[in-house]
This record gives C-alpha cells, structure tokens and sequence, in this order.
C-alpha cells in the first residue's frame, strides 16, 4: 500500500477508470444446448390409429450436450406434410443430457399413410450449437373407421402368410398381423 | 385474480407467491353500491381500502394509502422467494363491499445498476452453465470505460448493455452489434443506472459525471431526454425508486468528492423534473444505497460519506440516524444478513497512514444503525455484495480486498482466499473489484464471480474452493451477470482495462476462454473465533455473537 498517500485522493478508487489506457467490455457465455428428436423418438398412441380416432401423437427431445441445459421456454410443431397439427410449449428447462416428451392431439386422421413431421424449436427461441438436427418424420397409417368382415378375412390371411401383412390391419397394435387381429375385426363388424 | 366480499367489519387477506427479483404488480378494486335501478346517481364511493404487502418474513414490501377512488395498486420487487400476504384493511366504516384483486409477476433479470439493484446486493437470480469453457466477444474496446449495466432498454424482451466512458454513452445488443451512442456528455465515470424513470412505459438511462451534471437519456434511441446540475462533481452512481410512495419515480444521488463538509444528496421528480429536496448530510463522499430498512413501508436511503453511514427518510430526505465510522469509505450493500425479517447494511472501511480508521468490514442493523459485528481485515475491502453463497440459510457478505483477497462472512463462519494481487495502480488509482454473486453452473448453490487486477476473472464455490479461473490478462473488474443473447441463462458481462503494461488478449473478434487451473481449495478455509469479533462502545450486542465465531 502506498505510504504516502494523499487523502485527498483516498475516495478516487475502485471507481476510477481515467488512468486506464485502454479498456474492453467483454461478454463471456457458456456452451449452447444441442436440441434433436430423432424418427426413432416419434409414437403414436394408438399405434395404428383409425380415421374415428383423436391420435396423440409424441416425440421425445432430447438436450445432447451434457454441459449445457435450457431455461427458456420453446415450441414443438407437430406436421402433416405441410399442415400445421399443433404445437406444445416446452417450459420446464432440460438438463444436460436431459429430454422431455412434447405431444399434441391429432384430431380425427384421414385414412390413408401420413408422413408426420416433429419440428423442435419451430420458433427459433434457443440457441443451439447445431440447428439443423431439430427435424424428424415418421410415416403413420390411419385405416377407415369402418371394417367390414372381408378385412378380418383379409387380415387372417396375413396372419397364415399367404398375403403380404399390411401394417393397417395390426388393430391391436403388437406389431405383427395375426389372428387376434382378425378376431378384433368381427368383433368390431359386429357392433357396427 | 379473486373477486370477495368484505364485510363492513372485517379485513381480508389475499395469499399469492412471487419470486425473488420478480416485479409484482398487485392490483386491488371495490365497487360502490351500484343502484341501477334507482339512480346512477347512486353509485357513490360508500367505502376506502388500503392495501399493504408482505413478504413471508412479515416484512411490508410496500403498500397503496390512496384515498377518493375505488382502486389500490402497488408495484414491488419481491425480495424473497415464497409466499405474500395482501392485506386489505378497511379505513372508516362502510358498507360490505365486493371487492375484486389481480396480480402480475415479470421477472426481471436486470443489472441495471451499480451492484445489481438499489440495495446494492450484487447477486442475480439468474442461472447458467458457466462451469467449462467459456466463449467471449468483446463488445466495445475504447477507453476509460466504467462499468456495465445490463438491462432491457427497448422493451424487446432481450436485455441490452448500456456503458459510458468519458465521453459517450454506448448501448449494444448481446451479440455486440452497437444500437446508440450519445456524446454529448464528458466525465462519466461509474455504472448508468436504467429505470423507467417517467413512468412513460420507456426506459431511461440516467448517467452521473464528475461535470457535476446528471444525464436522462431515452434508453431506447439514446435521444437527450433532460439533464440536472448539482453543486458538485457527481460520483455515487444514481438510484430511481418511488420514495413517496406516489407511484411516480423519483431519482436520487449524491455529489461531493473532495475534503468539504457541503456534500448533498438530491432527489428529483423523475417526471416533472423537479428537485424534490437536497440534503447536506457532511462528510466528503457520498455513496447511496436504498431500501425500506424500518418496515414502516417506505424506503430510506444508506449512505456513507468517509465520516460515517447515515439512514435518510427518503421521502423527505430528513435524517432517521447516523454513526461515526472514521474512512467509511466502501459502497453499502443492504440485506437480511441474519435472517431475522430486518435488514442489515454491510460497509467497509479503511486503514490510512495519517488519516486513521481501520481495516474492517461492519455488519450494523440498517433500521437503527446500531452495530451488530465487525470483521478485521489485513487490507482496504471493496464493496459488499450479499446471497447466501455456503448455502446455510444465511446470506453472506462477500467481497474483495485492495491485495485481491476474497472474503466470504456471516454472523459465525466464514471463509478467505488469498489472491495474489495487488490493486494500486500509480499514485492516485486503487482497484478492487466487485463481486457478482449468482448460480453460473446451475447446480443450485451460488458461485461468486470476481475479477481481479491480475487478469483473471475467477469463480469461487461458496464453500471457498476456486473452481474456475478464467486469465483475460489485463485488469478484470466489477462483472454484471445478465442474458444479454435471450437464452434464459446467465452470461458474464465485464470490464476488462489495461493500464501500462498490463495486457489482455481478448480484444478484437470472439473467441474461447478455457479454464486455467483445476478446482483449488480456499488457502484459509474456515475462519475460527477471532478475538477481535468485539462489541464497541461497550453497547450490548445480540447474544448470537458472544461464541465469537464469523
């Protein structure tokens, strides 16, 4: 400390900048999150859904860097092609190496096959040290709402090996066509 | 929201959470005996409420008198996290009233002054992931900058950074790209403070110089809105805060620099730009801080002046007490040190050959000044910040010393760390970095950030280990923690100076800074019973302190 100090100048400290000769503001921050849903990371509930049903349709994101998290909230769009399903507000924030399911109700599918899109921060909210992993598709079938009796014969001969097993008539969802399948059918023919 | 009925003789309490940091506007409004039937005529005001907050300390954190309409609304940081109370009281007698109350909470992540806010606390709630390599950009490489402050000047949602120099007051986006500056101004030399100071919906930011004038810049383009002169060169950065509980904010500073006893503190209508009133208090410096240290739910002003620490009514400027403490000289920071629902203010001061004083950092209680404990020091302490760092339910004081040395003090325990360092700088230039205090790594303790003169900006646990340390060559000072690229999370915005031959290689572009050493533990540890833990003027002192441990 410097003995001879002028009190007069004891209260020009810490507050002082004029004897600097140069100075710099810096910004110091800390990794970005990396968000990615992967095709793999995208259900459907049911898995086989028909043309009467109202489809949840959920996609796991996933936070994979394990240094960084999120803390801000951010949007998953949902897609059919290019139609707009709906989105769901992730607010919580996501760990390193963290992950949280977002899902949306799709309402009532037409039948056919669909290549559903998950978009995870649509809006563009969260920095990310990759961008370009935020997207993925998976296709999903959606069969008529209405069975009739020829598609549990149809079914049963998918289930013996004699056609090829179409995914849409795995109505109970195991992944594989078999009987039970073509029982659920009469069943379901007969309450029509 | 809740819509009730209140009895002609009975109060109501409304409970809701806040977040500490969090701004709170709750909103109370009663009906007034509406007869359609009859007559609008006698829709008359039959009833009068007041409306006072607490916290869930049972501190009042502000509270709405008005009289002559149906409507009460106050507007409050909330200092804690946890639950409130509204407690509406009916003034008079009247009629059972339906009564209907609403709320709002933004939280703000603002540094828009110096140490943080008016309380001078230096701590953020924010969080991040500073804990590994860090990536930096250097904003703004000028000269004789002061410190940053960080706030939403736009009111685009994202914070911005605002900093002065001698001559100019610069604003720019976190991403570096520059917004504003304004020149017409000489001699800035501290913090800008940013607050809404007109209640336009706008914000201002309000510049204080060593020309004796204080600058009101339109926050969002950096137009000159307006400017006052004081007597005096202008040193203790300003605060805006509603001192008279009007709704409206008021702004208040100090002048005086030099050995002369008419220093004033000043408050100004922030709208109407009016001096409310100017105080001469004594002494020679005058830094302020400010926070309803009473409970009566108005704010009083802490101010030290080298000759002591005075509280002032803010409202009137009227002095409430003052205390002798010979070179008291530090900015004070003011906080529930023990966690009793009263305020503490803490303060340092210093050692002079031929002056006197001592080396020590005061814990005194802020409602009447008496002092509570003291700590001795080796060296000059810089100014206080205060969280619960260790974790223990108590905050902390923690600061650094003119040879770097970081401190972190309660009432019983605490904790050093040896720096290396040494902040005389020539003749007449002392440095000694504030200390940011905030939970960087997200593990849910806090860390204390701290630059130092030796070109590192280091991040100690509260416990006292280092567990970063980042070398930015140069001179690292007083770093404001903010979310400057809409993240969410924190980011570090610092001074980094160069004086002679000091030098730092983090200017022009971008880049990474990595961590320089391993987690090191504090050099001290736990600081045991200190003899010199004593109760001056033989006043009598809580029991608490009589173990003799900090």
């Amino acid at each position: 400390m410097n003995a001879s100090i002028d009190a007069a100048d004891i209260f020009t400290t810490t507050v002082h900048a004029s004897d600097f000769d140069s100075n710099a503001v810096l910004i110091l921050s800390g990794p970005d999150p990396d968000l990615v849903v992967a095709t793999s990371g995208i259900s459907f509930d049911p898995v086989s859904p028909t043309a009467a049903d109202i489809v949840t349709i959920t996609a796991t994101v996933h936070n994979q860097r394990d240094d960084s998290f999120t803390n801000k909230p951010f949007k998953v769009s949902f897609y059919d092609e290019e139609y707009l399903i709906g989105d769901d507000l992730i607010v919580g924030s996501i760990s390193p190496g963290g992950e949280v399911n977002a899902s949306v109700e799709w309402y009532y599918p037409c039948y056919g096959t669909h290549n559903i899109s998950v978009i995870v921060d649509s809006r563009n909210s969260i920095p990310e040290t990759d961008e370009a992993n935020n997207k993925a598709d998976k296709e999903v079938v959606v069969v008529s709402a209405t069975i009739y009796t020829v598609d549990a014969l149809l079914a049963l001969q998918m289930a013996a090996g004699s056609i090829p097993a179409d995914p849409a008539a795995d109505v109970n969802s195991d992944g594989a066509v078999t009987s039970l399948d073509a029982l659920l059918m009469l069943q379901y023919c007969k309450t029509q | 929201m809740g819509r009730f009925t209140i009895p002609s003789t009975a109060e109501h309490t409304v409970y809701f959470d806040a977040v500490e940091g969090e701004k709170v506007r709750f909103v109370l409004c009663w009906c007034s005996h509406t007869n359609w039937a009859v007559d609008e005529s006698y829709d008359v005001l039959e009833s009068n409420f007041d409306l006072k907050i607490y916290d869930s300390h049972n501190t009042r954190v502000g509270d709405s008198k008005s009289k002559d309409n149906s409507y009460e609304v106050v507007d409050f940081t909330a200092p804690i996290t946890g639950e409130y109370e509204a407690r509406i009281s009916r003034v008079g007698r009247g009629e059972d009233e339906e009564v209907g109350c609403a709320w709002s909470r933004i939280f703000s992540h603002d540094w828009s002054m110096m140490n943080h806010d008016s309380q001078r606390s230096g701590r953020s709630a924010l969080r991040g992931d500073l804990s590994g390599t860090m990536h930096y950009i250097t904003i703004l490489d000028s000269d004789k900058i002061t410190y940053p402050a960080v706030a939403d000047i736009d009111g685009d949602g994202k914070q911005e950074i605002v900093v002065s120099n001698e001559d100019a007051v610069r604003a720019f986006e976190g991403n570096g790209d520059h917004i504003w500056t304004y020149t017409g101004i000489t001699d800035a030399d501290n913090t800008p403070t940013i607050r809404d100071v007109d209640n336009d919906g706008g914000q201002e930011v309000v510049v204080e110089t060593y020309n004796s004038k204080l600058y009101i810049l339109d926050a969002a383009s950096g137009d000159y809105e307006w400017e006052y002169t004081a007597d005096d060169i202008i040193v203790s950065p300003p605060i805006v805060s509603d001192i008279d509980g009007d709704g409206k904010q008021e702004i208040v500073f100090g002048d005086g620099y030099y050995f002369s006893e008419d220093r004033h503190i000043y408050a100004l209508n922030g709208d109407t730009r009016d001096e409310l009133w100017k105080v001469t208090p004594g002494g020679y410096n005058i830094w302020q801080a400010m926070a309803d240290v009473d409970g009566d739910g108005k704010q009083e002003i802490i101010g030290v002046n080298a000759n002591g620490i005075f509280a002032l009514n803010a409202e009137s400027g009227s002095m409430l007490w003052q205390k002798e403490y010979i070179t008291a000289v530090c900015p004070p920071a003011i906080a529930d040190l023990d966690d009793d629902g009263g305020l503490e203010i803490a303060f340092g001061t210093w050692y002079i050959e031929g002056f006197g004083g001592t080396n020590r950092s005061y814990v005194i209680d802020a409602a009447t000044g008496d002092l509570e404990w003291y700590y001795d020091l080796d060296d000059w302490p810089g100014q206080s910040s205060a969280g619960d760092a260790d974790g223990d339910g108590l905050l902390e004081i923690v600061f650094n010393t003119l040879n770097q040395d970081i401190y972190c003090l309660d009432r019983y325990e605490g904790w050093s760390y040896h720096r290396d360092g040494n902040g005389v700088m020539g003749d007449d230039c002392y440095i000694i970095s504030a200390v940011a205090i905030a939970d960087i790594d997200n593990d849910n303790n806090l860390e204390i950030i701290v630059g130092s003169t030796e070109g590192y900006l280091d991040i100690f646990s509260g416990s006292g280990s280092l567990e970063k340390r980042y070398n930015l060559g140069g001179i690292v000072e007083d770093p404001a923690i903010g979310d400057v690229d809409d993240d969410g999370k924190a980011e570090i915005v610092v001074k980094n100076g160069i004086i002679g031959s000091q030098s730092s290689s983090l200017r022009g572009d971008g880049g990474v800074i990595h961590a320089e050493t391993s987690p090191q533990k504090a050099t001290i540890g736990v600081i045991h019973a200190k003899t010199e833990i004593s109760e001056p003027d033989n006043r009598s002192s809580p029991s608490k302190t009589s173990g003799g441990v900090i």
